[in-house]
């Protein structure tokens, strides 16, 4: 929050400072020049008025100037009239003006030689000497006279002259008239009135006394004004709009301005002569003036004031505008940030930072999607493993996995019952340390049968049957070890999954079983061996001669025994077919050895009988890979069979080519041969033709199911070809290997077991 | 025959029948005219103890004998450094691959099935060990299986 605030007041001072600075500095400019333009225009205003008063007294001095001059003209040393025709006139002259209150005509000494008053009558005793007076020296001097304005007879007066010339031009005398002086005040008061209270507009002479006044009081006191500051400038020269403000001497503040009132009068004969030097002053009062300007400076203010408040305001809600997106983004983000991710920033506006609201939502939207399916994989995930879990506790056979440092992750329930561990104790530990397994002979480390890291492929790869291992609790159990790994194994740290089948129970039956039949094979040899050994010692007379009957007698029980051996060993070798015991030995080498050895054993048997027995064999016969006591007891079974069934005169033939890839041994007979009906049955366990039967009964039924086994297990194949009476032709197939092969592993300590011959 | 080799040689003949062992005493003695000196003795506690007296330069051992069997005679005969390396071959009719690999690892060299060998051919095997001496150095070889008209002796 502290950086919304700041970004908020930042926001706020920026915008009011981009608002309100240019709107000030106009205002003021404005202003100031509005203020220059006012004091300009009033100033004007001022000199107008000033000409305008100038214009009407001056108006009024010529006018009576003029008639001044008819009375001049009358009184001239050559008109000729009479004195009293020209007192006639002057008195119709005074009578008929309404501003001439005494009217007198003097000489060139200044002696008054006539005269006329509106309301006196005027004796030639009531003459007066009029030289040495201001008025006849100023005449005398300037040619006419204008005097200050006196009180008389309740009447503002001022005193005007003129003087009289001759028709040369000489001074002849003068004449003077009292004239009204109320003229002036009602001009200047009339002009005054244009002018705003208390403003005023006045007359003053040169030296800032007053001559015109609105108020008549002024001029009587000959009031001085020089006082003001306006007054420097008629003794400065008289430039024009010449204005200044200050205090008057009333206690106004006004806009003062001076303007000079020349007024020249015109003489007959003389030209232009000037009268009066004075100086007209309006003085508007600085409200009036200015008034305007304070309004507006007023209005300024307001309109400022107004400006700022509302540039605070407009400030305030557009760095709202501008920062509330960011703060509702910042609060988002945080929601975001405890997880809340269906949370949403709600920002409305449209502009960059609505975008990035809308991409920070999507974001958040799509992370939420992300998780909530994350979620969903997980509980899947979870049900699968519960699902598996539940599947490895119905499982009976122990599974345990480890991880790639062959630690446990996994044990079920059967495997908690086989080491006799719990769980918890097996977790996490070596797998080395729980399953001690050992193949009878040796140690085997578990470990070893865990596929490496980042070896190809998957499923089972390793397994080990019939292991002994002792658990936790000391029991002894046998079990059968598959270790596999799992495809992506790597990815979850998953190393090797290892499944024990408990096969105790089996294996410990197995086991007596298999004591059972070794032991009773032993027990049914010993008898009979001592059986053979006692007709053996018979029979070579040690303990005696035997004549011919006992010897034969002798030699019958002794064949007997031999095919009750036999008899022994083919059940022992059934037995070991079945239980998958018959192991195979496999050695590469040629199998000429094996066929004249077995050609050899049989070679005295088929003389006796009186059968033909040939071997025919190439001489190029490829080596084999075969277990030589086994096939050799196949090639036993086969040519006895042969031999067995072949009558005297008969023929067996012993053979062996290479046909294709393989080697193919033949033992051809012309014995009774093999019925097409039972030739399917051949192979089977104690199956005796009937045919054979017939001629022998004491064959086992063996022979032939043992040595299809065999054969089979080589890879090979045991066919025949058999017609009645004509004869039975047995095919041994037997794979060649390819030469480049290593040989199997020539395993001395795994000699084959001795087998009977047939 | 060569009589002059077999003279001063001792041979132990250690079987519980006594069928047996009267029949085998009874053709090996045929051998005696040669030199050979028989001990029939009927259990393995009996051989160790005739052994520390008298050196053996052949045992014929059975299995299944009463009290110590021959495996069990065997593991304490060879403890002895004297008869450590003395020829000894297995006679017996247990046939199973387990016993015929326990007997190699015990230093057998040769593994007959008794029921599968006539009296005649066992004492020949018999002569033939005693006079071909160097049974040691034949055992290294690869097993040589010989083929009889009865049964097959397995050199181990």
């Amino acid at each position: 929050m502290k950086n919304r605030i700041k970004l908020h007041t930042k926001f706020i001072v920026l915008l009011i400072s981009v608002s309100l600075i240019p709107l000030l500095i106009v205002a003021s400019v404005t202003l100031v020049r509005f203020q220059k333009t006012l004091g300009e225009d009033a100033t004007k205003l001022g000199h107008q008025l000033a000409q305008t008063a100038t214009a009407e007294i001056g108006a009024f001095l010529v006018s009576q100037f003029g008639i001044l001059e008819n009375i001049a003209a009358i009184y001239q040393p050559d008109f000729p009239i009479d004195p009293k025709t020209a007192e006639g006139i002057m008195e119709v002259i005074l009578l008929r003006s309404d501003s001439f209150a005494d009217i007198s005509v003097v000489d060139t000494a200044g002696k008054e030689i006539a005269r006329k008053n509106r309301l006196l009558v005027i004796t030639p005793e009531d003459l007066r000497d009029q030289s040495g007076t201001a008025a006849f020296d100023g005449v005398r001097s300037q040619g006419t006279y204008v005097g200050p304005v006196y009180l008389s007879a309740g009447k503002p007066l001022f005193d005007f002259g003129r003087r009289i010339l001759d028709s040369q031009g000489q001074f002849a005398g003068a004449v003077f008239a009292q004239v009204d002086a109320r003229i002036m005040p009602d001009v200047v008061a009339k002009i005054s009135r244009i002018v705003e209270p208390p403003g005023r507009v006045y007359v003053v002479d040169d030296k800032g006394t007053v001559v015109a006044y609105p108020d008549l009081s002024y001029v009587l006191a000959k009031k001085s004004l020089a006082d003001l500051p306006i007054m420097q400038s008629i003794t400065a020269e008289h430039e024009e709009l010449e204005s200044s403000v200050y205090k008057n001497e009333k206690g106004d503040r006004v806009l003062a301005a001076v303007h000079p009132m020349n007024i020249e009068l015109f003489e007959s004969g003389a030209g232009s002569v000037p009268a009066v030097n004075w100086f007209v002053v309006t003085e508007q009062p600085e409200d009036a003036v200015f008034g305007k300007a304070r309004e507006a400076a007023l209005f300024s203010i307001v309109v400022s004031i107004l400006a700022v408040l509302l540039s605070i305001a407009a400030a305030v809600f557009f760095a709202g505008k501008i920062s509330h997106p960011i703060e509702t983004l910042h609060a988002a983000a945080q929601e975001f940030g405890k997880g809340n991710l269906s949370y949403r920033a709600a920002v409305e506006t449209k502009d960059e930072i609505g975008d990035l609201a809308e991409s920070f939502n999507t974001t958040a939207g799509a992370l939420e999607k992300t998780i909530q399916s994350l979620k969903e994989e997980e509980e899947i995930v979870e049900a699968e493993r519960d699902k598996l879990s539940l599947i490895l506790a119905g499982i009976t056979n122990a599974v345990i996995a480890v991880d790639h440092g062959r630690n446990v992750v996994l044990f079920n329930r059967a495997a908690e019952t086989l080491t006799g561990l719990t769980l918890e104790k097996a977790l996490g530990k070596p797998i080395g340390g729980i399953l001690a397994l050992s193949d009878g002979t040796k140690n085997i480390d578990v470990g070893e049968y865990c596929p490496p890291k980042g070896s190809a492929g998957e499923g089972p790869v390793f397994g080990r049957e019939n292991l002994r291992m002792v658990n936790a609790k000391g029991e002894e159990h046998f079990v059968n070890m598959i270790s596999g790994r799992l495809h992506g194994g790597e990815s979850i740290n998953l190393g090797c999954v290892l499944t024990l089948e408990d096969i105790t129970r089996e294996y410990v039956m197995e086991r007596t079983k298999r004591e059972f039949v070794s032991i009773a094979a032993h027990q049914l040899r010993t008898p009979l061996t001592g059986m053979s050994w006692t007709i053996e010692a018979l029979l070579s007379g040690e303990k005696g001669a035997l004549n011919s009957g006992q010897k034969e007698l002798a030699e019958g029980g002794l064949d007997a025994l031999r095919r009750m051996l036999d008899l022994v060993n083919d059940l022992l070798d059934v037995s070991r077919i079945e239980e998958g015991r018959f192991g195979i030995k496999l050695s590469r080498q040629p199998l000429s050895l094996i066929l004249s050895r077995v050609f050899s054993t049989f070679e005295r048997t088929a003389a006796k009988k009186g059968i033909e027995f040939r071997a025919v064999m190439p001489e190029d016969l490829p080596p084999l890979d075969f277990d030589t006591d086994k096939i050799e007891l196949v090639l036993n079974n086969i040519i006895d069979n042969a031999i067995m069934y072949t009558s005297a005169g008969g023929r067996v033939t012993i053979g062996a080519e290479r046909q294709g890839s393989e080697v193919v041994i033949h033992i051809a007979d012309t014995g009774i041969g093999i019925p097409a009906a039972e030739s399917e049955r051949i192979f089977t366990k104690f199956f005796r033709s009937r045919r054979a039967l017939s001629h022998y009964t004491d064959g086992s039924g063996l022979g032939l199911f043992v040595a299809k086994n065999i054969v089979d297990q080589h890879g090979g194949r045991i066919t025949f070809t058999s017609k009645e009476d004509v004869g039975t032709t047995f095919s041994i197939a037997l794979p060649i290997p390819d030469p480049a092969s290593p040989p199997p592993a020539h395993m001395p300590e795994n000699a084959p077991s001795a087998s009977a011959s047939a | 025959m060569v009589q002059e080799t077999l003279t001063g040689k001792n041979l132990f003949l250690v079987e519980d029948d006594p069928l047996l062992q009267r029949l085998l005493t009874d053709k090996l003695l045929e051998l005696k005219g040669k030199g050979l000196k028989v001990h029939a003795i009927s259990t393995g506690e009996d051989a160790l103890a005739i052994a520390k007296q008298t050196k053996p330069d052949l045992v014929l051992l059975d299995i299944v004998l009463p009290g110590m069997s021959g495996f069990e005679f065997l593991e304490q005969f060879r403890k002895e450094p004297a008869s450590a390396k003395t020829p000894v071959v297995v006679l017996s009719n247990l046939n199973a691959d387990t016993d015929k690999e326990r007997a190699k690892s015990l230093g057998v060299i040769a593994y007959l099935v008794k029921a599968n060998f006539s009296l005649k051919e066992i004492s020949g095997e018999v002569e033939k060990l005693l006079l071909g001496g160097d049974t040691m150095s034949a055992s290294a070889e690869a097993p040589d299986i010989k083929k009889t008209s009865e049964g097959t002796i397995i050199y181990l």
